[in-house]
């Protein structure tokens, strides 16, 4: 039987980056599936795809990729924030956070990646929104950095790892729960 | 720091485990300003049948409607909130904005804008009960009065339905609840009991003073799930430590039956500062 034949990782991306196939997301770590996709095609060999490898893939890999990209943008906007004083500049500040509540509304609707990633970008929404009138900290603002880079290298995470990035959310003083929650469950508690 | 102890209800370990989330940290601050705090697994076997599983039955219609608006109204059904759908109203408009946008919720169904919400309370909903029982036997410094016949099964997530299976409720009884043996040769106390509730024509105690009746005749017959159920506030009294205070949301129907056994009774309100 044929061996199939082995290639390091770091040449599928000189390949791909050389040819321009890798294109803008080059990036983030899904992109080397999408090469090893396309160099698998080119030589005709017996390389697994994606699909193969992780036939459990619960999401689109383009819901994925664009969730990816969305990310870092969502990172990136929460990274100028916390550069800027809203005490000074509240309106720099505001414009920021602005295009971050955009962007987490664009990832919401992108949930069916999994119920992991839904519950966390939900928690994170619903934590920004009750600070909505006032200043997050800086504290606050790292915490809710560190858990949309934590999803964007793990986007398709199990509910019951979600649930750590919402207690982490939690321990920096940001209230996660939904507004109309108490309004639904004030049952008679026995 | 209270020196002395506190006995924890049903009622408070809901509102410590599944109440939003600046009433639960409140009631566990409640809590903790005792120096020895008990929970008996009793309290954890009413809040699994009675809180939780209102919980559980929420996050599954959630999944079976997929709409807010549908599951408002099989709570009005369920429950007789006939206000909530007013009331909602404007929460769920701002909720709509939140999660989907104004923008885009012009573009959007109106189906798909209800499931946005309904996934929302979904996922807050999976959260909490899977927390809650997690949690439960966190709270307190004591967790006493294991029961023998109670199984303490957890609900489990079907991955394939969405639905949460809680199915394990009943009691694993051989031939008597272990409670029988907890409290049959307490004849003085059970007695106090029924004379304290004998006047009450309310539903629950005319079944409270029949189990225990059960348990001061000999030899005791058919006190199973029913009428350990039916115990409900008598226990915390029969049970409650001497050195300690019976805490609860709901001290009205304790403070009869912790009178007669001359038990003290704390009120906790969420919304006292």
């Amino acid at each position: 039987m044929q061996q199939p034949k082995l290639i390091p990782i770091d040449s599928y991306r000189r390949t791909a980056v050389s040819s321009g196939t890798a294109g803008p997301s080059s990036s983030y770590s899904f992109s080397i599936d999408v090469e090893e996709q396309n160099v698998a095609q080119r030589l005709g060999s017996n390389i697994l795809s994606p699909a193969e490898l992780y036939p459990n893939l619960e999401a689109e890999d383009g819901r994925v990729i664009q969730a990816l990209y969305l990310l870092k943008q969502c990172c990136e906007f929460l990274g100028c924030a916390i550069q800027i004083d809203p005490r000074s500049d509240f309106i720099s500040y505001d414009e920021r956070m602005m295009r971050v509540r955009q962007l987490l509304r664009r990832l919401y609707a992108l949930r069916e990646i999994g119920d992991g990633f839904g519950a966390t970008i939900n928690a994170v929404i619903w934590g920004l929104r009750r600070k909505e009138s006032e200043a997050l900290t800086t504290r606050q603002l790292s915490t809710v950095v560190e858990v949309l880079s934590q999803l964007r290298k793990r986007p398709i995470l199990h509910f019951d790892s979600a649930m750590a990035l919402l207690d982490q959310l939690e321990d920096a003083e940001l209230d996660v729960d939904p507004p109309f929650i108490e309004l639904l469950t004030e049952f008679d508690h026995e | 720091m209270n020196d002395e102890g506190c006995f924890l209800d049903t009622t408070l370990l809901a509102e410590a485990l599944l109440k939003a989330q600046a009433k639960r940290l409140k009631a566990r601050l409640k809590i903790r300003e005792y120096k020895r705090s008990v929970l008996p697994v009793y309290a954890i076997k009413e809040f699994k049948a009675g809180a939780l599983k209102n919980y559980i039955w929420l996050h599954n219609r959630i999944v079976d409607t997929q709409s807010l608006s549908r599951t408002i109204d099989a709570i009005h059904n369920a429950f007789h909130r006939p206000y909530l759908r007013g009331t909602a109203e404007e929460a769920l408009e701002f909720a709509t904005e939140m999660l989907v946008g104004s923008d885009l919720s012009k573009a959007d169904t109106r189906e798909k804008t209800q499931q946005a919400l309904a996934d929302s309370l979904r996922y807050h909903l999976r959260r909490q009960i899977d927390t809650a029982w997690r949690e439960r036997r966190k709270l307190t410094t004591e967790v006493v009065d294991e029961l023998s016949c109670y199984a303490e099964a957890a609900h489990s997530y079907n991955e394939g339905t969405h639905y949460i299976d809680s199915d394990r409720q009943e009691c694993d009884l051989s031939d008597e609840c272990c409670l029988v043996q907890k409290l049959r040769g307490r004849r003085g106390d059970l007695r106090k009991l029924i004379k304290a509730i004998s006047g009450s024509s309310r539903f629950e105690d005319e079944n409270r003073r029949k189990a225990l009746n059960r348990l001061l005749k000999r030899p005791i017959k058919s006190f199973g799930e029913k009428s350990c159920k039916a115990l409900g506030d008598a226990y915390f009294a029969l049970q409650c430590p001497k050195d300690c205070v019976i805490l609860t949301s709901n001290a009205k129907d304790h403070q009869v039956l912790a009178g007669a056994l001359k038990k003290k009774v704390v009120r906790y309100s969420s919304k006292e500062t």
